[in-house]
């Protein structure tokens, strides 16, 4: 049989089936597993629709997640996979802490805060928002517009602003021509295109690292981490930077940030 | 303070709209009111661009970031946020950095552009024959703009 004479084969079992069902049951069941109000799905049936709906939306998988968890509360894992990366804490996962930190592990949440059990050395990076600024810099960080993936913590973000702060200063005097400025942030925005960074702010930004007082409110959140991110990275090229002086710059923001109270 | 002594200087019916706003309480204000007349607008981008270049040019750019806080403050308006950045864009874009305001709506730029022009009056102002030489200088490049040789737009290749 043809490819055309399939298709057209099909469509007319479909066509046939749509003229049998009431047609807003047929459309609200393609576009959503939930029951209309006032019908009931069997048991199965409304488990099958809950499992196929987080299907449908996510191919996430979770850490941590067993079968029999599943079966139990279909609905909560469901909406957990859909919305974002923050999973609701139960009290079966405050059990199993192991579950809670592969889940964040898997999310890609970004700590700037020191892991537990560890110490903190000098001239090394010692946290995970320290080496995803490590790797920012040396272009092999996962996400190319500067922001991550997952969540990031208020550490996380202090030790980045840090960061940043110091390799301004190390690349600029506080009197340097803004010509120089411009010239380098402009730069830096050419080679990061991709992340579209508004060269007026992230030129702010620097000069604010500087010490000069400009217009630095109003930047939004993400645009603020990518200008961090990725200006760092740029003028840690520009500098030249080997290994173990990146690494001593990162690892004393990291002690900087460690200093502020939250 | 009125400028009205030297309306009947301007060249152009559209130079005379705008020294007429610039002689009114609230100058901004009235100069955006002229957003319906394409000759007064385009008249005013270049006056904007006359002005800019008369006041920035030899100077430290970081003077224009003190202008602005400056203008914002006197306006009450706000004056460390975005507001104040895309003034600074509009400004140092007519210094040579157009770049700067790339994705700007026309209508905040127009908007940008009345309140720095009508901050020239601000007390105590520029003296009315500087002003009057800025419109006509402003006039100057719209019709040299204006002439067929120079026209982009609608020019055939033959």
């Amino acid at each position: 049989m043809s490819k055309n004479r399939r298709r057209s084969a099909h469509r007319a079992a479909v066509e046939e089936q749509a003229a049998d069902a009431p047609r807003d049951v047929a459309q609200n069941r393609r576009r959503s597993a939930q029951p209309l109000p006032g019908e009931e799905l069997a048991p199965d049936e409304e488990l099958a629709a809950d499992v196929a709906q987080s299907r449908r939306r996510s191919a996430w998988p979770v850490a941590g997640e067993e079968p029999a968890a599943d079966v139990a509360e279909p609905r909560r894992i469901a909406a957990n996979r859909r919305r974002s990366a923050q999973a609701a804490p139960t009290a079966g996962e405050t059990a199993e802490p192991r579950t809670e930190q592969l889940r964040e592990a898997a999310l890609g949440a970004l700590s700037g805060a020191l892991p537990p059990g560890s110490d903190r050395a000098v001239g090394e990076i010692a946290t995970d928002a320290g080496h995803y600024l490590r790797q920012a810099a040396r272009d092999e960080a996962p996400a190319r517009f500067g922001t991550p993936a997952g969540d990031v913590d208020d550490v996380a973000r202090r030790v980045w602003e840090i960061a940043f702060g110091l390799v301004v200063r190390r690349r600029f005097e506080p009197a340097t021509p803004l010509a120089e400025i411009s010239r380098t942030v402009a730069t830096a925005v050419h080679e990061h295109a991709a992340a579209a960074l508004p060269i007026l702010d992230a030129e702010m930004l620097v000069r604010h690292a500087l010490g000069e007082t400009v217009p630095v409110g109003d930047i939004e959140d993400g645009e603020l981490l990518a200008v961090h991110l990725l200006l760092f990275a740029s003028l840690a090229d520009e500098l030249a930077l080997v290994d173990e002086e990146l690494d001593a710059i990162i690892a004393d923001a990291e002690a900087k940030a460690a200093l502020v109270p939250a | 303070m009125g400028q009205t002594g030297t309306l009947d200087k301007a060249a152009t019916a559209a130079g005379r709209l705008i020294l007429e706003a610039m002689g009114e309480e609230r100058p901004a204000r009235s100069l955006c009111r002229l957003n319906d007349s394409p000759r007064a607008v385009r008249l005013l981008r270049e006056l904007f661009v006359v002005a800019v270049r008369r006041s920035f040019v030899g100077r430290d750019p970081r003077d224009v970031t003190r202008y602005v806080r400056d203008l914002l403050e006197y306006q009450s308006l706000p004056a460390a946020g975005e507001l104040a950045r895309e003034t600074e864009a509009m400004i140092r874009g007519a210094l040579g950095e157009p770049e700067l305001s790339q994705g700007m709506p026309e209508l905040r730029r127009f908007e940008l552009i009345c309140h720095v022009i009508g901050d020239l009056v601000r007390p105590p102002g520029v003296p009315a024959t500087e002003l009057l030489a800025l419109v006509d200088q402003a006039e100057k490049r719209v019709a040299r703009f204006d002439r067929p040789r120079n026209r982009v737009v609608g020019r055939r290749s033959m």
